[in-house]
Formats: C-alpha cells, structure tokens, sequence
C-alpha cells in the first residue's frame, strides 16, 4: 500500500486496493467443503480467451475514475470511484467474495484514510451471469467512493 | 400598537439551493448515463462470442465531443461482423479459403477446431448487445435514482 500524493492519485490509489485485495481476498470456501482461490488479479477483463474453466475465479481492479471540486482557498477535492468485479463459475462464491471484497475495504478504511483517502464509502453493487459454453459465468460488482485532498495551484 | 413581524428564515439558502440544483443534477444525469453505458460494455463484452477477442476488443464506449450530438454517449462494436452475430444471417456455407475479418482465415478457425473439409457451414448467431441492455435496464432506476440523490445532496450544502 502506498501513500496517495497529488502527482499520481489514480497510481497509488490503483496501487493501495490491488495490495489490500491481493492480501485480504484470496480463498473462500462454499457448500461441500469446495476451495475457491482466486486465479487472476488484474485491472482489466480479458477480451481473448474466457471459455476456460480452470482460469476463473479472477478478481478485476478496474481503473480509478477522478473529478475535482473546490474545497477552500488552497485546497481542492479529487473525489474518485473505484469498482471491484469477481468473475467466477459459482453464484455461492461470488457471493463471498464480494461480502470479503466489501468487508476488506471496511475493515482498513482506517488505514486508508491513514494514507490519504477519506470517506471511502461503498456506492452500489451490480451483478451479471452468462452461459458460456458448458458453464455459467456470474459476475459481482462493487463501487466505492472515496476523497482525498490536496494543496491546489494558483489560480 | 402591536406589530406582527413575520420572519422567513432560510430563504437565501433556498435560493441558492434552487440555483445549485439544475447544474448539479445534470452533472449526476450524464454521469449517470455514462455508467449505465459502461455497464453494458462490460455486460455485452462478456457475452460477446470469442474465438480471438477481436470482436469483445472491438466493443467500446465514447462521449461525442462535437457537433449536432454533443454530450451523446455511444456504444459501437467496431468488429464489421458484429452486426451479423447481433441481428442474425442466413445460413451458409463459407469457404476455408475466406477472411474471418479479424486478421484469420476461416482455415485457422477450422485448424484450431480439428475441423476438416473445405469450408464450414455457418447458422448460429449469438446476439451479446440487446441482451446486455436489457439486463442493464433493469439497474437503471436504481442507477438513476443514486445519482440525483447525490445532486440533491451536493446542492443543499
């Protein structure tokens, strides 16, 4: 995890929830005592080959999205959004895995907010599932929010 | 004499409220709009039939900048044979010989398939854009209804 600096907000922030999520999300367990481990952390979804079973689960990082407001005299808010996809081939474990994404981010938003991002809140969720092939793919997404400040330059 | 003196507190922030607002709620509208077409280009590049991703590449989204349709947001396939998995075609054969109209042959489709002969026979489509927005749709209320909370919620301040 990195500290956020003004130079590179959508790095570090990219940087500090792929880092939470590659030590907190990894495995969970659904009925009949099946491991699920993820395969993948990536920032993006793969547009080539997705009719392998074996590849999933894997846990998408998509990129930080950015706006600026004013805030005071010297100091401006670039609130931010970042979203979590889990693709995997079983509704149960996609359940989890978002309840351990969410739960993650809540349970360190203290350090976050340590390194720089305030108010991280979860925004919505969203989910999906596709026949492909002989298996069903289920998607869970979630979107989180969050601000962090900084010293503007003059005008 | 007794004078009644009437006072309405909170007018200024009021108006300044009602000022606010339009601008705020336009703002979360597009934003709105931009996500929900987001979601389907996730949605539909899942659904999207692959062999070498070239036509779930081809899938995006763009904000028109200029022009008679400034401020529209777009969702194109840029794959030339999208229309045809999208809408649907007539069956028939085609030759191994022909262009897939991603960079391949029908013959490397054929050799990684272990099919034989000289060409195949094509009457399947799978239609990935319409299902992906009516699977979208069904968010966009919720979607819609989160946003104008926020411009509600950002112009009261």
């Amino acid at each position: 995890m990195v500290t956020v600096n003004k130079a590179s907000i959508a790095a570090n922030v990219w940087e500090t929830i792929y880092d939470r999520m590659l030590s907190d999300v990894t495995s969970v367990t659904i009925t009949g005592s099946v491991t699920k481990t993820i395969q993948t952390y990536a920032s993006s979804f793969q547009d080539k080959q997705i009719d392998n079973k074996a590849s999933y689960p894997i846990l998408v990082i998509e990129p930080v999205n950015l706006d600026w407001t004013p805030h005071t005299l010297t100091k401006k808010y670039s609130n931010g959004q970042f979203i979590l996809n889990i693709y995997t081939t079983s509704s149960e474990a996609a359940d989890k895995f978002i309840d351990a994404m969410v739960d993650s981010i809540e349970t360190y938003r203290d350090t976050l907010l340590g390194l720089g991002l305030e108010f991280v809140d979860l925004v919505g969720t969203d989910s999906d599932n596709v026949q492909r092939g002989g298996f069903k793919l289920h998607m869970r997404s979630c979107t989180f929010s969050f601000r962090y400040a900084f010293t503007k330059t003059n005008p | 004499m007794t004078e009644l003196i009437m006072k309405i507190k909170g007018l200024k922030r009021t108006n300044r409220f009602l000022i606010d607002l339009p601008f705020k709620l336009r703002r979360e509208i597009n934003l709105a709009g931009e996500t929900f077409m987001k979601n389907v280009q996730k949605s539909a590049k899942l659904r999207a039939p692959r062999w070498k991703g070239t036509l779930a590449q081809s899938i995006k989204v763009r904000k028109e900048i200029k022009g008679k349709d400034k401020g529209q947001i777009i969702l194109e396939v840029g794959a030339s044979y999208g229309i045809f998995q999208e809408k649907g075609f007539r069956p028939h054969r085609v030759g191994a010989w022909r262009s897939t109209r991603s960079g391949f042959s029908v013959r490397d489709w054929m050799r990684e398939h272990n099919a034989s002969g000289t060409g195949i026979f094509v009457k399947k489509h799978t239609p990935f854009i319409r299902p992906a927005l009516e699977h979208q749709l069904s968010n966009l209320p919720n979607l819609l209804s989160q946003h104008t909370n926020k411009a509600i919620k950002g112009a009261k301040r």
